[in-house]
Order: structure tokens, then sequence, then C-alpha cells
């Protein structure tokens, strides 16, 4: 009879059998494939982004962006794009393996474990890392050939970022060696109006607020969370004349925010443990739809996500705001670098990559990614009013809008020439995405840019961050012990009692 | 006795529980909302999104297909495993036992950290081979099937064996023809515990997979940190079609043991 | 006459080379580790430095609290309805728990996904009960693994021996309390095994349903993110240490019970 049993059990099993060998199918049949595409030559880019940090296509119809120069529309992604593009205009087929990433240490983690790529795009302080480090490839010469109608990225770059990439140094070396932009911002405070006050909002000191109790999100990332600690508890040095008035005022800002002395240290932690139990979570993505929701009433934000999150709720017609703190605010470029342990010596592989950052670098793709993500590109066009026209198109205010203020984007689209570059908005939007897109010269020259922690400095904010999150033995209330200490002696008798029996 | 009254209180309050989560999140994933609380109309659109989203199928594929390889390795191990450890030595046999514990009572989040430090760091394996994560998931499968099997080895009558030993069969027929087949539900639940835990694991895939790879668990833990609200209620939709294969499964195991049932009296 | 050329005790090699290779050897790796420093030396700087901090004990603490009220909760719920699953009459009894058990197989994000709606729902802002949220979230998760053990081990036991209680005067409640209860405690020792080192280290759930404080299982996560091998390994040595200290006070004795064998 067990054989019997035994017969019929055989079946599931053999269809278990089947059903892995068919689901493993269409692996070995693509292994199978690439294995028998030999004869044309394919290169592979592996590339490693923030998490939706690019245009995945799929737009519906009436979302298509439609300038005087022409319509825009994302119907496919960015990388299926690119593959094409790649292929039409050099003829070789290149296939992108594209994944994503959620912050910077995660990034600098997986790069540590073992996991290979080839394009990157980090922060500012996590580029100067790895520069440090000497694991980049530096962006070929052909690369910065103005001459070239390809090199988008070269012909496209606003003036005012490649001023700060080839002002930058470390290492004796300029970022702009390395590191080609992609996205940039500064960061603040989106909150609702209704609930927060502008005064209020403007301040880091928001963040362990009491009226606002559970009310606020932090980010759930050492170095951003460090940065508006630090600004919290330095606050009224950095709000007071003297301190303003400085001559050498940017030089200060960025020592006195990227400060790891003992006590600073100490003091953000304390802070942090404040905010902890005053706010709703510690997140990486999740508070925009929690803002869009009116979950919470501010958020720590990036720019490009404040300009996403009042872009949904103005969906729902629920106006939100974008503040910058008046202590000070952090400046963040994202850009593109080349690893060396993924293209090394391979000038196929770098070629595709440089012509990667080139592709985003286009005008119109540079649309199409600073709809989907909300980001603002380092990308000004250059000749190409493009961009310029959709900034406008995004906010300029219609015919008959009564209240409206001009708006100065000249410190970034002009090449010294003798355009303007002026949008005229509606009032509101001076604070609010517009403001968040493009900030003002006087948010910007409040901003400070973080700088790279060496190894100590970098132990010592970890550490300050495990102490925050966990819980404090000397936190724990009396009446738990108590408890804990009964239920001990309740189960030892119990114990004991078993044990004569 | 406990009234009859109590004990269906009981009963259905424990169901209630454990169901009415994914009940709830199964009504709301044909309607059009996106969050729960507000129903807008009636829509499958999430399942439309479920199954022509390249990025979810291709993760449901993987997820199934390592659990399943993964489960059968581990269920081959296993069972070899218990086979040779109960007609070993009383040392050997314990030792086995002994190791073969330490995963089980193991929290997921060690056993991951362990595999990768040693793989990943010490040997330098890289995770895109797979080799981490399907070495991982058998780890964690592999003692469950041991411990599936054991007790039918000992609820197993030896003498048929020694019956065809000495009716002329090699050790190795007897052990394909006569062992196998009476311990055979403990191989086959063994099974279907590895599949269990390959499937509902997080930890030791987060700690070993390549990056671009995605299981279930890893993937529907990062989208909810996201955003996209597309995404979040295309993953309604996964869990009311899991919900409602696993009706379905078992469903017809149990129309087949009752069917045995009534083939036998 | 070839004669035991092959062996059936040999097939346990392979399994054998298995398990010292992923289970031991990670072990060796895990303690090396812990006793190092960053630059290879020996040193017990790390558990020292572990017990003296007020951070990583209160995290101990906070986890134990933790584990201690989700087991409280899972057995709670788990055992009475294990008891009149067993103990009942009802046909179809195996669908029934089938039902029961269904849930393990759906994956356990999602579940909480569900769960973290609903409690939304409920709560409006979850945030304001951390705790509470994080007992509600594991209960929910593990449940089904505590239900198992309980409901094999009852209806496993020998109806006689009740029987013979009760012919010999005892009532309902003493009946229930002598026999049944002390004859199902390696079920629970089981179920309980299953939820308490889970409910240490499962971090996901305190993720998910916004609690920012770290449990055992974060601290190894955060170490591990910024490659402190030393304290991750630190962490996972003295997880281990307590589940030992775990087995030995309750004997290691029911192994015979069902983890594996009970679902088909």
């Amino acid at each position: 009879m067990r054989i019997e049993i035994f017969n019929r059990y055989r079946s599931i099993a053999a269809l278990c059998i089947c059903g892995f060998l068919v689901l493993t199918c269409p692996v070995t049949a693509d292994a199978a494939k690439s294995g028998g595409r030999e004869v044309e030559k394919e290169v592979t880019l592996r590339v490693c982004n923030w998490e939706e940090y690019i245009d995945l296509g799929d737009w519906d119809e009436e979302e298509t962006i439609e300038l005087d120069s022409g319509d825009i529309i994302g119907e496919n992604t960015m990388i299926e794009d690119f593959t094409q593009w790649y292929y039409e205009t050099y003829g070789i087929r290149v296939r992108v393996e594209y994944s994503t990433f959620g912050t910077n240490e995660d990034l600098y983690n997986m790069l540590t474990l073992g996991d290979t790529y080839d394009l990157v795009c980090p922060s500012e302080y996590m580029i100067m890392k790895l520069m440090t480090e000497d694991q980049l490839v530096p962006l070929s010469e052909g690369f910065f050939d103005d001459s070239d109608q390809n090199n988008y990225y070269s012909n496209g770059v606003s003036p005012y970022i490649r001023e700060i990439f080839e002002k930058n140094e470390i290492g004796g070396r300029p970022w702009g060696d390395y590191a080609a932009g992609y996205m940039w911002g500064i960061t603040g405070i989106v909150y609702n109006p209704g609930l927060v006050s502008e005064e209020d909002a403007s301040s880091w000191k928001i963040l362990n607020d009491p009226d606002y109790k559970r009310q606020v999100t932090i980010k759930d990332n050492v170095r951003d969370s460090y940065f508006a600690a630090v600004g919290a508890i330095k606050s009224e040095l950095l709000n007071s004349e003297e301190f303003k008035d400085d001559p050498d005022y940017q030089k200060r800002l960025e020592e006195e925010m990227n400060d790891t002395s003992r006590e600073t240290i100490a003091g953000a932690q304390e802070y942090l443990q404040d905010v902890k139990n005053n706010a709703y979570s510690f997140e990486t993505d999740s508070g925009k739809a929690d803002m869009v929701t009116g979950k919470v009433a501010a958020n720590l934000q990036w720019s490009g996500d404040a300009v996403y999150t009042m872009d949904q709720a103005d969906e729902d017609d629920f106006p939100l705001a974008f503040a910058v703190p008046s202590e000070s605010t952090n400046i963040y470029f994202d850009g593109w670098v080349m690893l060396k342990n993924g293209i090394g010596e391979d000038a196929a592989k770098q070629h595709a990559a440089e012509a990667f950052i080139n592709f985003n670098s286009r005008p119109d793709n540079v649309i199409r990614n600073m709809y989907y993500v909300g980001y603002t590109s380092v990308i000004s066009g250059g000749e190409d009013m493009r961009i310029f026209e959709y900034a406008d198109w995004c906010y300029g205010a219609e015919e008959d809008e009564e209240e409206v203020s001009e708006y100065d984007l000249g410190y970034f689209f002009s090449e010294g020439g003798e355009e303007e570059y002026v949008i005229t908005a509606p009032s509101d939007q001076v604070y609010r995405q517009l403001f968040a897109q493009y900030p003002t010269q006087e948010a910007i020259s409040r901003s400070s840019i973080m700088v790279c922690f060496d190894e100590d400095q970098t132990r010592e904010i970890n550490q300050m961050w495990i102490n925050v999150r966990c819980c404090n033995i000397y936190d724990i209330p009396v009446w738990v012990w108590v408890f804990a200490g009964a239920s001990v002696c309740v189960l030892a008798v119990f114990g004991i009692r078993k044990l004569r029996r | 006795m406990i009234r009859k009254v109590w004990r269906w209180m009981v009963i259905i309050f424990v169901l209630l529980f454990l169901y009415l989560p994914i009940l709830v999140l199964a009504v709301y994933s044909f309607t059009d909302a996106t969050n729960i609380g507000a129903i807008r109309g009636f829509s499958v659109h999430n399942y439309v999104t479920l199954f022509t989203t390249p990025e979810l199928r291709s993760m449901i594929v993987g997820t199934v297909a390592l659990a399943l390889g993964a489960a059968l390795i581990a269920t081959v191990l296993g069972t070899m495993g218990a086979i040779g450890s109960f007609y070993s030595r009383k040392g050997m046999a314990s030792a086995i036992t002994t190791m073969n514990q330490v995963p089980v009572v193991n929290a997921d989040v060690v056993t991951g950290f362990s595999i990768c430090i040693l793989l990943v760091v010490v040997l330098g394996i890289s995770k895109d081979t797979y080799i981490p994560l399907v070495a991982g998931h058998v780890t964690l499968c592999a003692p469950f099937v041991f411990l599936a099997v054991i007790p039918k080895l000992k609820q197993m009558d030896p003498s048929i064996y020694e019956a065809a030993l000495d009716l002329g069969a090699t050790p190795f027929t007897a052990l394909i023809r006569i062992v196998i087949p009476q311990i055979f539900p403990g191989i086959l639940s063994g099974f279907a515990m590895a599949v269990t835990l390959s499937l509902d694991d997080y930890f030791v895939a987060t700690y070993t997979k390549p990056a671009t790879f995605d299981t279930i668990s890893t993937y529907v833990v990062n989208a909810t940190k996201g955003a996209q609200t597309t995404i979040k209620t295309a993953l309604w939709a996964l869990s009311t079609v899991i919900f409602l294969l696993v009706v379905l499964f078992s469903a017809v195991m149990n129309i087949r043991a009752n069917k045995e049932e009534r083939k036998a009296v | 006459m070839h004669r035991r050329t092959f062996s059936r005790k040999y097939l346990g090699i392979p399994y054998a080379v298995f398990l010292l290779l992923f289970i031991v050897a990670p072990l060796v790796v895990l303690i090396y580790y812990a006793f190092t420093n960053g630059q290879g030396e020996f040193t017990v700087q790390n558990l020292t430095g572990f017990f003296s901090d007020p951070n990583t004990l209160g995290t101990l603490c906070y986890s134990f609290g933790i584990a201690m009220v989700t087991t409280a909760v899972c057995l709670l719920l788990a055992y009475p309805l294990a008891f009149i699953l067993a103990t009942s009459k009802l046909k179809g009894k195996s669908v029934i728990v089938l039902i029961f058990i269904m849930p393990m197989w759906i994956n356990f994000s999602l579940r909480i996904t569900a769960l973290k709606e609903i409690l939304t729902w409920l709560e409006g802002n979850l945030a304001y009960h951390p705790f509470l949220n994080t007992v509600l979230g594991m209960s929910y998760d593990f449940l089904p693994f505590m239900i198992l053990p309980i409901y094999t081990t009852i209806s496993k036991l020998d109806g006689a021996l009740l029987e013979a209680a009760r012919d010999l005067g005892a009532g309902e409640l003493q009946a229930f309390l002598r026999v049944t209860l002390p004859l199902s405690l390696p079920g629970i020792m089981s179920g309980v095994s299953m939820v308490f080192l889970p409910a240490m280290t499962n971090y996901v759930v305190l993720d998910m349903l916004y609690n920012s404080t770290y449990i055992m299982g974060s601290l190894i996560g955060s170490y591990f993110a910024a490659y402190n091998w030393n304290g991750g390994s630190m962490i996972a040595l003295i997880l281990l240490g307590i589940i030992c200290l775990f087995t030995l006070l309750t004997g290691g004795a029911e192994e015979e019970n069902t983890r594996g064998g009970a679902l088909l």
C-alpha cells in the first residue's frame, strides 16, 4: 500500500520538478540567446542609481509636455531609449543592467561587499570619498570636447554648476575631472501651511517641536539627520547677526555644519533622541506619500522630492509649501562617476558609460527626467532653450493671473550673454514648487555642502546614530523592572516545584 | 465541557484576527482606491499592472524558481542526511543532529549574516553568482527536511529492508524501493516546509542576493518604503492572488484526502 | 557476492560535509570576528563593550520585552484555539487546522502590509503607539507558528489519561491543569522557541509599522551596513548564547515533535 502512495505522490513530485524547469527555462533561453549573439559585440553596462530617479516611461497621453519647440513625452523607459539611441548613433549594442540604492551609505556598502558596477550616481560627499580612495576612473578627454554634438553634457551643463564642479577640489583634484552632475538641490521643510506657520517651518527646530508631535518626519540616514541636528543645536549662533555679516560667512558656515567635535556629536545625539520620540517616522521615500495624504504636517525633504510632493498634493487640491531653514541648508549634487573595478581598462565600457551620461543630458531627456522625478537637473541646455521653456511652462503665470512676481533664473541659465531668463510666476510659487526647483540666490547663499568625513569621524557619527535609535536602558520605566522581576520570581517558583517533584 | 458558544467564539475570533487584513486587502485590490477607507469604484487595474509589469513578473518568477530550486537541493541533502544519520553510530548521529539544530532555533538574521560573512567577506565569492543566495536558502531549509524525515525513519519497519536484502536485492536497490517509499510522506512534508520557508524568507535573501535580483519579500519591503502608489496597489493584488492559490491548493489536498478516506472505508 | 559495500550510513556524509561547511564554518568565522578587533588582534572589547553600553543593553531589554509580550499574546491566542480544535469532534477537522496554518504560506511582508493598512485605518497615526503596534504585528506574523506545535501535541495525547483522571475524581479544571497542561508543555516549548527568537530579531516588522527603536536584529543590520563585522558577529553570538541558554533550560526534549512533520 505504501508503494501506491509513493506512486501517487510521484506525480506531484514530477510536477514540481517540471514546474521548476519551466520557470528556469526563460533564464537559460536568455543565456543561450545572448551566447548566440556573440557575432554582434555587446557591451554590458552596470548602472546603479538612486531609487525612483530616472524616467520609467509609460506616460499617459495627457501628460505630454507641450513646449513651443515641440512636444515631449516619455513612452519607453530611459534605458530602452538609450539602448536604441546608442545603437543608432554608434552601431554597438549595449545592455544596461540597472539597479538602485536607497542611501549613499547603502551604495558604499554594496561596493565594499563586492557588487561591481560601472556607473553610479552618488552625492557629492560620497563622490569625494570615492575620489580619495582612488576608486574612480577620470572622465575622458573626448567627453569634454565641445565640438562633438553628442557631448550633451559638456555642451549643456549650466555654467553655474560647471564652476562649482571645477572650483571644489579634494586631494588636489577638482570634482569635475571625475564626476558629471545629474541632479542638484537643497534640503528644506515641506509643510502644510494650514497646520504649520511659515515661521515654524523656517527652522530646523521644528523637528523636535512638541506642538507637532508625531507630525513630522526625518530622513533615515545619518548624514542628513546629523546636518539637521547640527543646524538645530547651533540655531542661535547661525541666526545671529554677527555670524551672518561675517565676510567669511560661506567658509564658516561650512565649518560649523560639518563640525564633528565631541560636544557637537553629543549634542546632536541628544537632539535626535528627542526627535525620535517626536517624529512620525524615519523615512527615505515614504514621507512623500504621507505628506500628500495628510498624515504628517511637515517633512524634512530634498528639494526634488518636495517638488514631487507638492505636485501630487496639487492634484488633490491640497496646497503645500516649501521653506528653507534660516540657519542653513544643505546644497547637494548627485553626479555620475565611473568605477575602476567595473570599467577597468575597457574602453568600450567607458564609452558606453559616458554616452549614458550624455544621453541623459540631452535637453528633451532632461525634461523627461525632471518631470518624472521632480528634481532639478544640472543641465541648462546651453544654446538649446527647451529646458528654460520647460521651467516657464511649469511655473509661468497664465495671462489673466493677477498676483505675479518676477523670478530671475539668470544665475543658472545665463552664459553671460544678453538673454533674459526671467519667469513671471504666480506669487505663491515664490515659496512653492518654483522655489524648490530653482532656489533663489538668497537661499543658496546660506547653503553648505556636506564634507566627506574620514574614517574616525564616520565611525563616531555612525556610533551616534546607533545610540540614537537604540533604547537606552536608563529610559526603561521602573514599573517594567518591577513587573519583570515579579514574573521571574513566579516562574522560578514554578520551575523549582517541578524539579523537586 | 466548555460550552459550544465559547468554542466557536474563540475559533471565529482567531480566524478573524488572522484573515481580516488579508480579506480587506483582497476587497480593496479590486477597487480603484489607493488607501483603505475610500472606495472609488470597481476595477481590475491592479491585476493588470501586476501581470504586465515586467519588474513584478520577473520578481515573482525569480522567487518561485529560487524556492523550488533551493527546496529540491535541501530535500535531497536533508533526506540523505536523515537516512545516513539514522543508520550511523551514535556519536556521528548525535553530532549531525546537534549541528542540524543550529539553523532551526537560530534567527534568520544570524543565519543570513553568518553565511554572508563566510562566503562574501572571507571567501570573496561574488553575490552575482547566486551561490551565496542558494547556499543560504538551502542552509535555512535542509535542517527542517531532516527533522521531517527522521520521525518517519523511526516509524519504519526495519524488517522489510532486511527481507529485501535476504531476497537478493543490492543495498542500493533496497534503499530506493523499500526505504524511500516508506518515508516518502516525511520527504514530501519536508519539501513543503522547505518551500514555505524559502518563500517567506527575507533576511537571508537580503544579505546574500545579487543586486538585480529581488524576491517577493525584499521587493515588498522596499516598495512599501517608496511612494509609488501603483506598485503599492499592485502588491495588494499579489497578496490576494497568493491567498487564492493557497486556498485552492488546500482545497485540492483536502478533497484528495477525503477521497482516500472514503476509499479506505 | 558484494556485501555492504554501499552502506546506508555513508549517505550521511554529504550532509555532514554540508553542515560543516555552512553551519560550523560560519560559526567559527563569527567567533573569530567577535573576539578580534578591526586589526585582527584578540580582544574581549566587543563583549565587555556590549554589556557596559547602556544603549546596547537597553536594546537587549527592549527586544526581550517585545519578544516576551509577543510570545505571551501568541500563547494566549493559540493555546485555547489549539486545545479546542484538538479536542473537538468536528468533521473536517484537518481542513480547519489547515485554514489556520495557511497564512504561513502567504509572505510575511504582504501580511504585515495588510495589517498596517488596517491599523492605520483604526488608529490614524501609527506612530503614537509603536510598542503596541509592534507586538500586534509580530503576533500576527508568528501566530500560525505557535498554533501548529501545540495542536499536534494535544492531538497526540492519550485520551485514556484524561479518562483515568476523571475516573479518579478530578474535576474538569483539575484534569486540565494537572494532566493536559503539563503533557502539552513540549508543544508549548516548541511553539515558544519558534516565536521568541524571531520576535527578538525581525526588524522589518518594526520598520514597516513606524517603530524607530532598534532591536537586536536592527543592530546586526546597522553594524553590517557600517561593515563592522566585529560588532555584528558579537551580537550574533550573544543571540546564539541566548538560544543555548533557553534550550538548556527547557531540556531540549521536544525534538520528536512536529517542527517539520505535521503539515501534510
